[in-house]
């Protein structure tokens, strides 16, 4: 039995005995059950684990910086061989078991293990854990938990055998615990695995023969172990740009227009008068600036599909909270604050004894109000179009429709005075006024592209002098250029900028080599594959 | 199965048989089944998020062009601009403290209670004034007050737009906002038209004279001019009606004249009150007061080409108080261009704008042909030397 265990295999005893009826009686109805239970296990151990792809996702997951735990309810062998035939287990690693009952018993092996993992830094072996579910039990223990947790975090990866479903939760809950900034993501197929998924931050449960729970109870379902790779890495990294911009870009394009009504509230006397129409006012965030968010959210790729999937390193930039951030936001909206002072300086200069007009009539307190707000207008389409990676033919539609949808509520809301009550009474005449005015074009083409000089300057500043990974990439491609190369180079400096942004030394060693030299050879590997 | 099976033990009574297993090599027959209805979504490049995108770089090198083209253009823009302004002669007399013949200051009778309510003779002040340059084409006759804001919130809430229509009898109360110039104290009857902007209407009057020089010193010519035209078109036509019938409504406090005394066509043919209405946006604002006819037949020709220099005499039935609110109050002439009034700030920041765009262009030249050099350098590290210690 345990030469089978060994080889991967999952066994099947089968034995006889004579049962007497009354007690046949009893046992019929667990009959089907057990069976159709048993029956799924061994179709699975014939299925293999090594099918599917899986320890090609595993390496790719472990370049992007992923760190890997295996929680299963195997024996010790068992889970071993899958760890060796996943390449998580490698030759090159030292690999210690953690066994055993009793508080004081444990305690004395994690003390060991603990002095082992120190006596390995600095070398070029690293260590890995295989622990079995008893011995977890005492180790998670409130009296254990933080040193047990202090030599897990260090080993390469560790493999939990023989855990029930209550521990592989458990286990989550630690290191979520241990690593308060890190995101945490559980994969399982059946339904010991549901409250690990659930107490994951992400969950993601495998559509397979042992039946639907895992997936019921996941925030995604798979149907295989291969497709989480195209899950984190292109629809996980669009999701969080896409999400990062809209937030920061909502938040912008209402400061752009709102505080030139503060601006303005400094020249009247901060009487609170508002110079904007009210419904124009209400219709911003609906009609004039709501199609540029969707367009950006929905659309926007900040690297192509194929990208992301062959260089797995690109997923690196989207952990550590480097893309939004405090810092991030609070210059984003300090930028909103600029962007509407240009505005409101420019138009208040312009307009500022009201005779703008060839006729020598003057403008007023609604006039100065409507120029202000279509600068905005104009000013946050076109700062969601710089803001864009991928314009599509919809970004487009989003970003020059929102411009003209407002152009043409002017010329609409212009001529509706009195025929709905009391409503526009400030705007009439007010298509002829702007859009026949020259003094409103040329405010039109000066403003928005003053405010915006700034954002396109420090852009293409950035993208010339300090490219991230990604733009790299980018650039490369779009120039029909091999970008292995750029990312060797790259590579090494980002593991250790992910590292000090999850603020923990997660691997303590001098050398600043998390991982070894097979690594190395996977990068080759890709290299040479891509070269290819 | 587990139906089959409860159906057999229905039927036989006797202990079930084994139910039925597939065989152990079960991929090949899984594979024999016709394959479940496909529930794969749409393979479009819309579903797939496989749009065809264009993906600017803005790199220094894509962006070093837009900066010089747009310093390009703004740069003569501005310059235009700026020339247009400059073309417009204006000047601006601040009668705020002139004296009427008597050497009485004006300002400090404006500033006496009910002064302007009364009938009480106005303080008429003459005031010298010397136009430097022809005022050629055009000329526009303003008045301008500081201090004012107009643009504050209770003031600009302070209106009836219904009654300004004519839509309201006099029987009809006006809006709450319109307090506390809402109701005649006295009789009782709604004011028409309600509200502090109608109260504070303007109502110096002014008369200008030119000495030509060339004539004799007694001989002063007067200005002709008009209100018609000051307002705006759209505010004639469809914010301001004919008032049909004044009984029974009250004057605003401060109006020394009746609405039907100020224009037989209240309130559509009263475009200074139109022109007053339209509230400023800055606390100090100019409004169209008059424009000068030019061609008429009372002035002969000597206006024909506009205001010529000299000397003019302005002479002012003071009547609006400024005191209150520590303002000023002045008499502009003016001339116009296709770009408006004077104003040379939209041309100067046009220049600067430009002039900044065509730094950056130079200042991102360099930046790109230093970051190119840094990739050539770079790769050729690459190229030859073998990273030693990449682990």
């Amino acid at each position: 039995m345990e030469k089978f265990a060994v080889a991967g295999l999952r066994t099947l005893c089968i034995a006889t005995a004579r049962i007497e009826p009354s007690r046949w009686e009893q046992l019929e109805a667990e009959y089907q059950r057990l069976a159709t239970i048993t029956w799924s296990c061994w179709r699975h151990s014939h299925r293999g684990q090594a099918a599917g792809g899986v320890p090609a996702t595993i390496n790719d997951l472990l370049l992007a910086g992923i760190r890997i735990w295996v929680l299963t309810g195997d024996k010790l062998e068992t889970a071993i061989n899958i760890g060796y035939s996943c390449r998580l287990l490698q030759s090159g690693m030292e690999v210690r078991t953690l066994t055993g009952s009793g508080l004081d018993d444990v305690r004395s092996k994690v003390a060991a293990l603990q002095s082992w993992v120190g006596g390995l830094e600095g070398s070029s072996k690293e260590p890995a854990l295989v622990v079995e579910g008893e011995a977890l039990a005492w180790a998670g223990r409130p009296e254990l938990r933080a040193e047990f947790l202090e030599v897990c975090l260090q080993c390469r990866t560790v493999i939990c055998c023989r855990v029930s479903p209550k521990q592989k939760s458990d286990v989550v809950r630690y290191v979520r615990e241990a690593l308060p900034t890190a995101v945490t993501l559980a994969i399982g197929d059946g339904a010991n695995d549901v409250p690990m998924i659930q107490e994951s931050h992400v969950g993601v449960g495998l559509k397979g023969k042992e039946g639907l729970q895992a997936a019921a109870a996941s925030d995604y379902a798979l149907a295989q172990f291969r497709f989480l790779k195209k899950l984190l890495f292109v629809h996980g990294a669009w999701s969080y740009h896409r999400v990062t911009i809209v937030i920061l870009f909502s938040f912008y394009k209402n400061l752009t227009l709102y505080i030139t009504s503060f601006w303005f509230a400094m020249a009247s006397g901060f009487s609170g008068q508002v110079m904007f129409e009210k419904w124009t006012q209400g219709l911003y965030n609906v009609f004039f600036t709501g199609a540029t968010p969707f367009a950006l959210g929905i659309f926007d790729r900040s690297c192509s599909q194929e990208n992301c999937m062959r260089y797995p390193q690109l997923y690196k930039e989207n952990q550590g909270s480097g893309r939004y951030n405090f810092k991030v936001f609070a210059l984003w909206m300090l930028n909103g604050v600029y962007h509407s002072a240009i505005i409101f300086g420019c138009v208040a200069l312009a307009l500022w004894h009201g005779s703008v007009f060839p006729n020598g009539q003057v403008s007023g307190l609604y006039y100065l109000g409507s120029t202000v707000y279509s600068l905005a207008v104009v000013t946050v389409a076109l700062k969601a179009g710089i803001e864009h990676t991928a314009w599509t033919g919809l970004s487009h539609l989003a970003i020059w429709g929102s411009v003209a949808t407002y152009f043409g509520f002017v010329a609409l809301s212009a001529n509706l005075y009195p025929h709905v009550g009391s409503n526009f009474a400030e705007v009439v005449g007010f298509d002829w006024a702007l859009f026949g005015s020259a003094n409103f074009w040329f405010l039109v083409l000066l403003a928005p592209l003053l405010a915006l000089t700034r954002d396109l300057a420090w852009t293409a500043y950035r993208r010339t002098c300090a490219k991230t990974l990604r733009e790299e990439v980018m650039e490369m491609e779009k120039l029909q250029r091999d970008p292995s190369s750029v990312l060797l180079r790259n590579t090494y400096k980002r593991m250790t900028e992910t590292v000090r942004l999850l603020g923990r030394p997660l691997f303590r060693r001098k050398a600043p080599v998390p991982v070894s030299q097979s690594f190395a050879d996977n990068i080759d590997q890709m290299a040479a594959g891509a070269n290819n | 199965k587990r139906t089959q099976h409860e159906m057999q033990a229905h039927s036989s009574g006797g202990p079930p048989p084994p139910p039925q297993y597939p065989d152990a090599d079960a991929g090949a027959d899984n594979e024999e089944k016709p394959p479940p209805p496909l529930r794969k979504p749409s393979d479009s490049k819309f579903h797939q998020q496989k749009l065809p995108a264009w993906q600017p770089l803005l790199t220094a090198r894509s962006v070093f062009p837009l900066f010089f083209l747009v310093g390009a253009a703004f740069v003569p823009i501005g310059a235009v601009l700026f020339t247009a302004s400059q073309s417009v002669k204006e000047a601006e007399f601040n009668y705020t403290n002139c004296r009427d013949a008597s050497g009485i200051s004006c300002l400090e009778q404006a500033n006496k209670p009910d002064y302007y309510r009364w009938l009480r003779p106005p303080c008429v002040c003459n005031m010298s004034i010397h136009l430097p340059d022809n005022l050629t084409g055009q000329v526009f006759a303003y008045y301008a007050l500081t201090n004012f804001y107009q643009n504050h919130r209770r003031y600009v809430k302070s209106r009836d737009d219904s009654q300004l229509l004519g839509w309201k009898p006099g029987s009809e109360e006006p809006l709450q906002d319109c307090s506390p110039y809402r109701q005649d104290p006295g009789s009782g009857s709604w004011i028409l038209p309600c509200g502090a902007i109608a109260n504070s209407l303007f109502n110096d009057t002014f008369q200008l004279f030119y000495h030509s020089p060339t004539a004799g010193a007694d001989l002063a010519v007067e200005v002709p001019w008009t209100s018609r035209g000051i307002s705006w078109a759209s505010d004639r036509e469809r914010k301001f009606g004919r008032v049909k019938n004044f009984t029974g409504t009250s004057k605003p406090p401060n109006w020394r004249l009746s609405p039907e005394q100020r224009s037989a066509d209240s309130f559509q043919g009263d475009e200074e009150l139109i022109v007053w209405m339209r509230t400023a946006a800055l606390p100090s604002f100019r409004k169209l007061h008059r424009i000068v006819l030019h061609n008429a037949s009372s002035a002969a020709d000597w206006f024909k080409d506009g205001l010529p220099s000299g000397n003019y005499t302005l002479l002012v039935n003071y009547a609006y108080p400024v005191n209150a609110f520590s303002g000023t109050k002045s008499f502009v002439l003016t001339t116009s261009s296709w770009s408006g009034g004077r104003n040379p700030a939209l041309g100067i920041i046009y220049m600067v704008v430009g002039c900044l765009h065509i730094v950056l262009g130079a200042l991102f030249v360099v930046i790109h042909i230093q970051a190119s050099k840094n990739l050539r350098s770079s790769n050729n590290e690459d190229q030859q030397t073998i990273r030693p210690v990449f682990l």
